[in-house]
């Protein structure tokens, strides 16, 4: 027996990243043997998402929004935060894992995406201007570049560096190397080579 | 760099191969022997895809083919193969299951990095009728003949053949998209040298000591010839000049559709005492030449691994003559660990008298099934 509303919701839920057929049908089921609050709770914040939270107007971060209007993250409104120095990565999750770490006290910018010709993707769907006028307009004296070791996130941080050649800001880019508590047996050949590349003198 | 011709080396053993939906190979088990593995029938029975399904199970890829639906039995989706192996310090299981459109890859149920971290653990040498290209046909297969090897010597070396093929795809795309002009070319521009500096250094060191490996093994092959002399120049001599010639090519490169620099332009040049083998050597010398660049392969591939390569053999015997399939055998029975042939005519197969009881295994193929003699 086919039941259209459960598949309809099944099909919805395998269109988030790394849930397939099985696990959706095992949230709904879950969520059918719970009470009816949790669905109802559920749904009510799910349908209010793209009402409550967008992208900060400044760096692209996640902002709850006011009014319906969208506003500065968190971390843009903290003047706690060092406002000359700009941390550029390709997606929220990047920002979130700096902010678990708690190491970084600047500021960042959320670019979406990576350079990528083959995707059709080019500085001006970036935002580079966006970043520039940032610099000029905050004082910001560093750009750090955190997009990942890959081809397109290495070419974004080298259109970064050349496009802030003539600025006076200094652009850096994020060590690559073995993981702090890892094994070097269990290290992958390219990240050891990376580390070797770059070592340090003691 | 540092290969141990001295050193003691282990053996690459495969135990046990168990083939399912392969091909013409519905489901098979092979128990090879423990030094030859002689694998004979008619022609169209299965011979060649028995030698391609250790192939894949070893190194993830088939030396036939690059499209995968064409490793599926006819009717189905998926094929299965699993290799035991002991490479003389561990003994592990492969398994290699084959979709249409993607390929899972297991070292003892564990997911490897990459394909390349795959194939490099159980390294495998392969003849087969096609391989005369590496000496008379066009670069790519003495390209790929180095890239091996470097990667057998630096596993790391993969970011740099990934990274310098994407980048050069990515600037053909904006040469072609938005013309000679747009910044974002310098950037891959800048990304081709680095990766492309990066190959050319691997394959420059690589030759230093795999070409007069091979021009020896062929001098041994060819008696009184002519002698074969191996070069190999990196086509850009620095950072600079490299980043100088792509710049200059851009208009070219686009009316072309294709890049006409870097690293994938790269050739080991061939010659036969003072003239290019390629123009004017005949078959027969290409035979010799192809045999000692695969041979030198065997031989250096266990150095760099400290570990000697399975060999497989597909048809060679149509390839070479008696002589040099003598040859053959008296130099892999001391190089390498276990060899699989395949042949119409085991009789022809004269392997060394001083094997052991189990050293040499006949079966013969038949519409996709394994036969032992009397079965």
């Amino acid at each position: 027996m086919r039941i259209a509303s459960l598949e309809r919701l099944q099909r919805l839920l395998t269109k988030l990243p790394g849930v397939g057929e099985k696990t959706a049908l095992r949230y709904i089921l879950k969520v059918l043997e719970r009470d009816a609050s949790l669905a109802r709770d559920l749904g009510a914040e799910l349908s209010a998402l793209p009402d409550r939270i967008g992208a900060c107007v400044r760096c692209g971060h996640l902002a709850e929004k006011t009014g319906g209007d969208l506003q500065l993250c968190a971390i843009c409104n903290d003047t706690r935060r060092d406002p000359t120095i700009l941390c550029v990565v390709a997606r929220v999750p990047d920002v979130l894992a700096f902010e678990r770490a708690g190491s970084f006290r600047g500021r960042y910018h959320v670019l979406g995406c990576l350079l990528s010709p083959l995707d059709g993707i080019g500085p001006h769907e970036l935002g580079i201007d966006r970043i520039l006028a940032r610099a000029r307009d905050e004082g910001i004296r560093e750009v750090v570049v955190a997009t990942p070791p890959t081809v397109d996130g290495e070419a974004t941080a080298l259109l970064l560096k050349r496009e802030f050649e003539a600025s006076g800001v200094a652009v850096t880019r994020i060590a690559s190397g073995v993981p702090h508590g890892g094994d070097l047996e269990f290290t992958d050949p390219i990240t050891l080579g990376r580390a070797l590349a770059g070592r340090r003198a003691l | 760099m540092e290969p141990h011709a001295g050193s003691s080396l282990s053996s690459l053993r495969l135990s046990r191969l168990d083939a399912v939906d392969f091909r013409n190979l519905a489901r098979i088990t092979l128990v090879p022997g423990a030094r030859f593995t002689v694998l004979h029938g008619a022609n169209g029975q299965g011979k060649t895809n028995v030698l391609e399904a250790i192939a894949v199970g070893c190194s993830g890829k088939s030396f036939r083919t690059s499209r995968l639906p064409e490793l599926l039995r006819t009717g189905t989706t998926k094929a299965i193969l699993r290799l035991r192996i002991n490479d003389g310090t561990e003994e592990r299981v492969q398994d290699a299951c084959i979709g249409s459109g993607s390929r899972q890859l297991r070292i003892d149920g564990k997911r490897p990095a990459s394909l390349a971290a795959y194939a490099l653990r159980s390294p495998v040498v392969t003849f087969h009728p096609g391989v005369l290209e590496i000496s008379q046909g066009p670069g790519q297969p003495r390209r790929q003949l180095l890239d091996r090897l470097a990667l057998h010597n630096d596993a790391s070396l993969e970011e740099a053949l990934l990274g310098h093929a994407k980048a050069q795809r990515s600037r053909l795309k904006l040469l072609t998209d938005r013309g000679p002009l747009g910044r974002e070319l310098d950037v891959y521009e800048e990304l081709i040298v680095r990766h492309g500096m990066r190959l050319f250094d691997a394959r420059f060191r690589i030759c230093a000591e795999f070409l007069p490996l091979a021009e020896a093994l062929h001098a041994r092959l060819a008696l009184n010839a002519e002698p074969l002399r191996l070069a190999y120049t990196p086509r850009e001599s620095s950072p600079a000049a490299f980043m100088d010639h792509l710049a200059e090519r851009r208009a070219l490169d686009r009316v072309r559709g294709m890049s006409s620099v870097g690293a994938q332009r790269d050739d080991v040049d061939i010659f036969l005492g003072e003239r290019a083998a390629r123009t004017h050597g005949s078959q027969g010398q290409h035979r010799t030449i192809a045999l000692a660049l695969k041979l030198a392969e065997v031989e250096f591939t266990a150095r760099l691994r400290h570990v000697r390569p399975l060999v497989l053999l597909d048809d060679v015997s149509s390839e070479l003559d008696r002589a040099r399939t003598a040859q053959l055998f008296e130099h892999l029975s001391r190089e390498a660990s276990q060899v699989f042939l395949t042949t119409t005519r085991a009789d022809l197969i004269v392997t060394p008298e001083d094997l052991k009881e189990g050293d040499r295994e006949d079966l013969e193929v038949r519409a996709g099934e394994l036969l032992r003699r009397g079965s």
